[in-house]
């Protein structure tokens, strides 16, 4: 979770990544060609690409597209890259600008359910809890889709994500008040959102 | 801070967003104002809320066959690319034949048009008189005016110009008597076959001319009947003549 106070206007640096982490020298193998190590690559970092771009596109199958795109352009520009540099910065850039095309091309965010989501969840012996569960995901989809593609992606990435916000301004290309700015605007209409959908008959402030 | 100002900056200040120093002022203001301090928390919740819903829902099933799908399109571009590359290099070569052919045509027509000096003959001291032999007023030529070069080509495409002159003016330079005779045509465009445009240089200025001579090089230029034929024709004089029109019939046989 954030927690973090920073300094206003203070443009990051450029974080160096310690040359013996595992990541690294998964990178490097991979570069030379080493297939198993990239295939670490993906299981490492999987789970939180496709988070991303559920989280940007509201919609499981563009999930797996984006996320699919977005390793096979790993793959295609890993021998570019600096192993030195951070390794999940640069992959967050490319699922976040994955998802821009793939919602440019479709248009406005699908606010239709899930139903991929919910026939995943029938084995589960809890139907009730994941009903709800599944409800509130669906919700949590509408917030999303009231906010602009800026201020989703600096949402995501900074709330969910809990990207610092110098990281999320070098990703997205864009300034840390800029990003500030963004992320205001969404959690206000988070809120909105939040209080006319969960807590309708509270009062307004 | 007024309330209003507070409020602006909770949703910055309930995400850890504020300057060290704002914080302080914000906090120290919600310990004061119930008001604020409830939009507070109502944003904290909102956060809360949103962090533990979103978490997508998918197994290990779903990102294995997502691993699956990452590896079929590498190994698709992979194979993909050596037939760009097949492509590539056959429409390289196709281009570099139909150059090497280009240029061999047009050395072969360059070379035809060479390969029509053939021959040679008339040189030195042959008299040259070109119209009738009983013309009055024709000089006497001299021995040393006109010289064909002797070539050597192929008799196949050479074209042979019998230029039969039907009229003779006193003080025409000298010609050599073109009948039986083959003379050395020059096109005066190599690349350009023969046949196409039929322009010729006949050229009877000799390299061995002596220095001391200092001969005049006089050029003339003869169109015949035929459109596409014009004839050229240099003629190296030790004493310059006056130039008058000549009516020639040729005939170009193949």
């Amino acid at each position: 979770m954030p927690g973090e106070a920073t300094g206003i206007g203070l443009m990051p640096q450029q974080l160096k990544v310690d040359d013996e982490t595992p990541i690294t020298r998964l990178i490097v193998r991979a570069q030379s060609g080493d297939t198993t190590a990239f295939d670490e690559l993906m299981i490492a970092h999987e789970r939180r690409v496709v988070a991303i771009a559920w989280r940007m596109l509201g919609n499981r199958e563009e999930a797996r597209d984006a996320a699919q795109e977005t390793f096979l352009r790993v793959y295609r520009h890993l021998h570019g890259f600096d192993s030195g540099r951070d390794f999940s910065g640069w992959l967050y850039r490319i699922v976040v600008n994955v998802c821009r095309d793939q919602a440019r091309k479709r248009g406005r965010l699908s606010l239709t359910n899930d139903k991929n989501e919910v026939s995943a969840l029938a084995g589960d012996h809890d139907v009730e809890a994941d009903a709800i569960r599944t409800q509130q995901r669906a919700l949590v989809v509408r917030a999303l889709a009231t906010l602009s593609q800026k201020e989703r992606a600096a949402l995501v990435l900074r709330d969910l994500e809990g990207l610092a916000t110098e990281e999320v301004a070098r990703i997205l290309g864009s300034s840390p008040t800029t990003v500030r700015s963004q992320i205001s605007s969404a959690r206000v209409k988070i809120k909105e959102f939040r209080d006319r959908w969960l807590q309708p008959g509270r009062k307004e402030r | 801070m007024t309330c209003t100002h507070i409020q602006d900056l909770l949703p910055l200040f309930t995400g850890g967003d504020l300057s060290l120093q704002k914080a302080d002022s914000v906090r120290a203001h919600l310990f004061a104002c119930q008001d604020c301090s409830s939009a507070a928390a109502d944003y904290e919740a909102s956060q809360s809320w949103l962090s533990s819903s979103s978490k997508p829902n998918f197994d290990d099933l779903f990102f294995e066959s997502l691993r699956e799908s990452v590896w079929r399109d590498i190994r698709t571009e992979a194979n993909a690319a050596p037939r760009a590359s097949a492509w590539t290099w056959l429409l390289a070569t196709v281009t570099l034949a139909l150059l090497c052919a280009g240029v061999f045509i047009a050395r072969r027509d360059a070379s035809r048009g060479k390969g029509t000096q053939i021959q040679p003959p008339i040189v030195g001291e042959e008299a040259h008189r070109v119209g009738p032999s009983d013309s009055s007023g024709a000089r006497e030529p001299s021995p040393k005016t006109i010289e064909t070069r002797r070539t050597r080509g192929s008799m196949s495409n050479v074209k042979r110009l019998h230029v039969l002159t039907t009229r003779w003016e006193p003080g025409l330079p000298e010609l050599p008597s073109m009948r039986n005779h083959l003379v050395e045509a020059i096109p005066l465009t190599p690349l350009i076959p023969m046949t196409v445009l039929g322009t010729f240089v006949l050229t009877a200025s000799s390299n061995r001319l002596p220095v001391e001579t200092s001969p005049v090089l006089r050029r003339m230029e003869i169109q015949t009947s035929d459109p596409t034929v014009r004839i050229i024709w240099l003629v190296a004089e030790e004493t310059p003549r006056p130039l008058v029109d000549l009516d020639l019939d040729i005939n170009i046989n193949e």
